[in-house]
């Protein structure tokens, strides 16, 4: 089962890793990259990062999207992992209605994009994917680690045209 | 909260301090201290016990060292049998402190002593030698696990 998609630009990550898979008791991370698979430095500090006892899965786009269409798997508790907001949009439209959270957190600044958090800013094209994947029943919202405050889409888009 | 006194020599322990603090926030009760050149050791314990008396009697409190073989240790050894609920761990790093500082203590010094050795067991397993070349897994872009 897919529990979480979690759209982030530095992947898999220490503290958050942490927070995040024991919130939602996580036994698989699935991290969805194409660059990773060349980049070996990447793979060890995510082996790294990934907590005790949690598998870590590391994949293509479509290596991703097939290990999620993999009923093999459906026993486990995955969390899905994009670096952006694009890549989280490929992987939901190759895997059917599997992914039905969206967390975006980690999203860091870059040429036209805006605060919408403390640690998250977001462009153009970011709202529009949002708005999209909004359209066909995902649920989608922001938060950078389980304490922090949780904005909704409607809270995206208003601090996205203040 | 957990009560952990840090003693080092020189200013690692503020150093370590803060950086807990970055990744927890204000989650344990810390108390950095320093030795330099011209610290005595009685001078050192001093330190050692005017800190240990910030906490009650009966709470747990834990000492944490730089090396085993420095004079830190050595006053820190001193002042173990000041209390029950004292405990005194060397070498410290920042996982372990960490791990300590979210582990939850009580009276139970059999039980906090058990906590202690798995945490140092952890922060043990937490050094190593990292080389991505030696890294011999080859990813495999498949629909498995």
């Amino acid at each position: 089962m897919i529990k979480i998609l979690r759209v982030d630009d530095r992947l898999l990550h220490g503290q958050v890793a942490v927070a995040w898979t024991n919130y939602y008791k996580a036994d698989v991370i699935l991290i969805a990259n194409n660059a990773m698979l060349q980049d070996k430095a990447m793979q060890v500090a995510f082996k790294l990062a990934t907590p005790p006892g949690v598998t870590l899965s590391m994949k293509s786009l479509d290596g991703a999207a097939a290990v999620i269409n993999n009923p093999k798997h459906a026993s486990r508790t995955i969390m899905v992992i994009t670096k952006t907001m694009k890549d989280a949009e490929y992987v939901i439209g190759k895997t059917g209605d599997a992914v039905k959270e969206v967390l975006m957190g980690g999203l860091r600044s870059g040429a036209g994009k805006k605060q919408i958090d403390m640690n998250s800013y977001m462009g153009e094209e970011d709202i529009a994917v949002m708005n999209r994947l909004e359209g066909q029943g995902i649920h989608l919202f922001m938060q950078a680690d389980p304490t922090s405050k949780k904005l909704s889409c409607e809270d995206i888009r208003r601090n996205y045209n203040r | 909260m957990s009560n952990i006194i840090l003693l080092t020599h020189g200013d690692f322990s503020k150093g370590i301090a803060q950086s807990c603090r970055f990744i927890l926030g204000e989650a344990a009760n810390l108390i950095p201290l320093s030795i330099t050149m011209e610290t005595g050791i009685e001078e050192a314990l001093g330190m050692l016990r005017d800190a240990v008396a910030k906490f009650d009697e009966k709470e747990p409190v834990i000492i944490l060292t730089d090396i085993p073989g420095g004079s830190t240790t050595q006053a820190a050894v001193r002042v173990l049998g000041d209390r029950d609920n004292l405990y005194l761990v060397s070498g410290m790093n920042l996982g372990l402190l960490i791990e300590l500082a979210v582990t939850e203590f009580d009276e139970d010094r059999a039980g906090n002593e058990e906590l202690i050795r798995e945490a140092v067991e952890q922060a043990k397993s937490n050094l190593m030698l990292i080389s991505a070349a030696a890294d011999g897994d080859v990813l495999e872009d498949d629909d498995e696990l």
